[in-house]
């Protein structure tokens, strides 16, 4: 199901009426009925693979006891393999089968070995099984490290891994964080209420307004770039910064605040990174669940920075590269993860990839400093420039499009329509930048009521009642 | 929680009764008239097609859009023509028909009129697209059915013609203070006029100084663009190679047809860089073996601007001569 369906419109009102009025009196019943509807909302794409949620939770229940329960660190580590290996397993068939096979391939064609037979899989991506394989993951190590002791009520783990809101496209969820919230009595609060309103209405904004009527023009832009002016890439890569950052953030912020609304509270997953001064930065707003993942559970057990400058700069390498082909079986994902890294790790080497770690850019200003626009600006570009590979279909097509970019500059003459949508939303996001929580937090009651109408007004035009489009993290 | 109710049911209410006062304030009424947005053309044209072949042994059609629609008078070719053509009728959609149709009656020849939008990379996925949408009665698939939920497509029609999206809101302001509209056609009633299928809307809508509309506005000549979502090079023959081998396995003489358009059509396409693209979809027709009869530079010298009621589609005057030009052309090749 998607958020941004009239499925969903009815769906969240039903649940939300059972969890309140109907099941508000044992929290045990509240999680089942969680659970129930978190596997209608996934079985609502395709049934069929909610076995494999099923699974991988079995798996992870009994690891969790099991990591437990002994006392021998040897039988701890076999049974966190269990779960690692049988997760990556499931990302591996699903998501990465191919890809290996057609690289290797390619690598024996390239030495001359020419296969003329390919035996690759016919299968579909799961929806989301990058993200709640590794939420699931998650709970294993966090009871190997001793981080979390496991849960032995079946029903209430599994509406952990299944929690419908953040089950496609994240945020993340630790189990230290989500599992005790599962595992206590939930009180519904006005205020924690309102606020999960606003998240939900500014994502669907964000996803509804922004992404999709920027993603029209992307589209065109990149299944036509040979034949356009390099002005008007240079655009197409500037609205596809948007499209991804609106619609995954949208996503992110629609299932914080539905989370919400049923008492949960969800990790942060984007607070507004392109107002980012330096890439560390950036990095620290942007997919926060899917990069604290990586540093906790990779960066940090191989090392960190601890073993020295040369150790430290192998394992950005690693995260890096990781986190890209996290996002897809394809080489030009590797390739941003790599270039990535590289924008980072001069960072990392003049000490200066910490410095901004607490405020927010202009805290108590209205505008940014001249050095404060000329960062943002700086980082954006960087960001925006990588974002190419991300977007294309081969690293060819990517480097291609960079040279006529720049070969064939020139004043843009079309496609600049789409750059209302980029300033309607930095202008909102701009307010906003202080709570990524709490968006529309507008002091003067009636201007935030005017807001709250006009972003339901174009919510409303621009929502399709046929052809709705998919959130691209869907696919990851 | 009570409160927290009271307060989205107040503001649900409030936004609801906004949107019932902008939809007053479009249409001067509050009664929802789904029946407008039927393509009463289109069944029509279906009912006057049943009678067509009951009366002949053989036939031949005209297949297309409503650039066809607009561009020949089947009447004016002969008793043994009718125009099945519709608005954003594609390639596949006419493939569909004949598909249906070919046990019922014997088709001699088709002139099939091909836009860039017969070359789409998919119709399935593309959120925007050139399709009619009726011809789910002919057969039922992954791209007839897009069109088969009447009341979810009502009702965005409904939406989109009263609620406007930012981009339209802003446009319709320009036009506003510019007073400036290429055509009011919603004024009168459509129609299919002769038994033979024809139902140009150039019949009512007349031809204007596009010229003069140009320099006002040249931003409300946009149709290059809507023709060429989800179309790009290399390009994608699938579904006309579909409608090729399906007429070739019955018998029947195609002829391609690409009509005139407008000079601003070419300047849209040239600014876009779509005239690459397009070429590149006439390169790739041009080695197959068919017959393609190309009209589309014919602006220049013979075919007046006032031939013409916006970009892409001819007036009566202008539909009279081309079809009095093919007419002679079927004549010629026919000897």
């Amino acid at each position: 199901m998607l958020f941004n369906s009239l499925e969903y419109f009815l769906f969240l009102p039903i649940v939300f009426f059972l969890y309140w009025f109907v099941f508000k009196k044992d929290f045990k019943l509240q999680n089942l009925l969680i659970l129930i509807s978190s596997y209608v909302f996934y079985g609502w794409w395709d049934w069929r693979f909610l076995s494999l949620i099923f699974l991988s939770t079995v798996i992870d229940y009994f690891v969790g006891l099991k990591i437990h329960d002994s006392q021998d660190n040897k039988v701890k580590k076999t049974y966190l393999w269990v779960s690692i290996l049988f997760n990556l397993g499931l990302l591996g068939v699903f998501k990465y089968f191919n890809f290996f096979i057609d690289s290797w391939i390619h690598l024996l064609g390239s030495f001359g070995y020419e296969q003329k037979s390919v035996w690759t899989l016919n299968v579909i991506l799961p929806i989301g099984i990058s993200f709640y394989t590794f939420q699931t993951m998650s709970y294993s190590l966090d009871i190997y490290y001793n981080k979390l002791k496991p849960t032995k009520d079946f029903i209430s783990f599994a509406s952990f891994v299944s929690f419908f809101p953040q089950l496609i496209a994240g945020p993340i969820e630790r189990a230290s964080n989500l599992l005790p919230q599962i595992l206590s009595k939930r009180v519904f609060k006005y205020k924690q209420g309102v606020q999960g309103l606003r998240l939900i209405l500014w994502g669907m904004f964000k996803k509804v307004v922004i992404a999709d009527s920027l993603g029209i023009r992307v589209d065109k832009i990149f299944e036509n770039y040979q034949s356009m002016d390099g002005s008007v890439l240079l655009l197409g890569l500037v609205y596809f910064s948007f499209q991804i950052y609106c619609d995954f953030s949208g996503y992110s912020d629609i299932a914080i605040g539905t989370a919400k609304l049923f008492g949960i509270e969800l990790m942060s997953n984007f607070k507004f990174p392109y107002f980012s001064r330096d890439i560390g930065e950036f990095w620290r707003r942007w997919h926060i669940s899917l990069s604290s993942w990586f540093r906790d559970y990779l960066y940090i057990p191989l090392g960190g920075s601890k073993g020295g400058k040369w150790m430290s700069i192998k394992n950005i390498f690693i995260i890096f590269i990781v986190s890209g082909f996290w996002h897809g079986a394809n080489w030009t994902f590797i390739l941003w993860g790599l270039t990535h890294a590289l924008l980072y790790i001069p960072l990392f080497l003049i000490g200066k990839n910490r410095q901004y770690t607490t405020n927010v850019v202009a805290e108590n200003n209205w505008f940014p400093s001249i050095k404060e626009l000329f960062q943002m600006g700086m980082t954006f570009l960087s960001t925006t420039i990588a974002w190419v590979f991300f977007r294309s279909e081969s690293i060819f097509d990517s480097f291609n499009y960079m040279i006529l970019m720049v070969s064939k500059f020139s004043i843009p003459n079309n496609e600049r329509s789409g750059i209302l949508f980029v300033v309607i939303l930095v202008v909102f996001d701009w307010t906003m930048r202080k709570n990524e929580r709490n968006p529309f937090n507008y002091k003067f009651k009636y201007f935030r009521h005017l807001v709250y109408v006009f972003v339901s007004y174009l919510i409303f035009a621009h929502f399709q009642l046929i052809n709705l489009s998919q959130f691209i993290y869907f696919q990851f | 929680m009570k409160i927290f109710i009271k307060r989205i049911s107040l503001f649900l209410l409030l936004f609801i009764l906004l949107l019932v006062g902008i939809f007053y304030i479009n249409n001067g009424t509050l009664r929802i008239d789904f029946e407008k947005f039927k393509d009463n053309i289109f069944f029509k044209k279906v009912e006057y097609f049943s009678d067509f072949i009951d009366k002949d042994d053989s036939i031949n059609l005209i297949l297309g859009s409503s650039i066809m629609r607009e561009s020949i008078i089947p009447d004016s070719l002969g008793t043994k023509w009718f125009s099945f053509t519709n608005s954003s009728q594609n390639i596949y959609e006419s493939y569909k028909f004949i598909d249906y149709y070919k046990d019922s009656v014997k088709i001699d020849t088709i002139i099939l009129g091909i836009q860039p939008f017969d070359f789409p990379y998919s119709y399935v996925n593309s959120p925007v697209f050139q399709f009619n949408g009726s011809f789910h009665i002919f057969g039922r698939d992954s791209i007839t059915i897009l069109g088969e939920n009447t009341l979810l497509r009502n009702l965005e029609a409904l939406k989109q013609q009263n609620y406007l999206y930012i981009e339209t809101l802003i446009n319709k302001i320009n036009n506003l203070i510019q007073d400036n509209n290429v055509n009011d056609s919603t004024r009168f009633k459509k129609d299919v006029w002769t038994r033979q299928g024809f139902s140009g809307r150039n019949v009512y809508i007349q031809p204007v100084d596009l010229d003069s509309l140009f320099l006002i506005n040249p931003k409300s000549f946009d149709l290059h663009l809507k023709y060429f979502v989800n179309i790009k090079s290399p390009s994608n023959t699938l579904y006309f190679d579909l409608f090729e081998s399906l007429t070739n396995l019955l018998g029947i003489k195609v002829i391609y047809l690409i009509t005139p358009k407008s000079k601003y059509y070419h300047l849209g396409m040239k600014e876009e860089k779509y005239d690459k693209i397009w070429n590149d979809i006439l390169d790739s027709l041009e080695t197959k073996p068919i017959e393609i009869w190309d009209y589309e530079h014919i602006n220049t010298d013979t075919f007046d601007f006032h031939y013409y009621y916006n970009e892409t589609h001819t007036t009566l005057q202008g539909a009279k001569k081309f079809t009095t030009m093919i007419r002679k052309r079927l004549y010629e090749t026919s000897e």
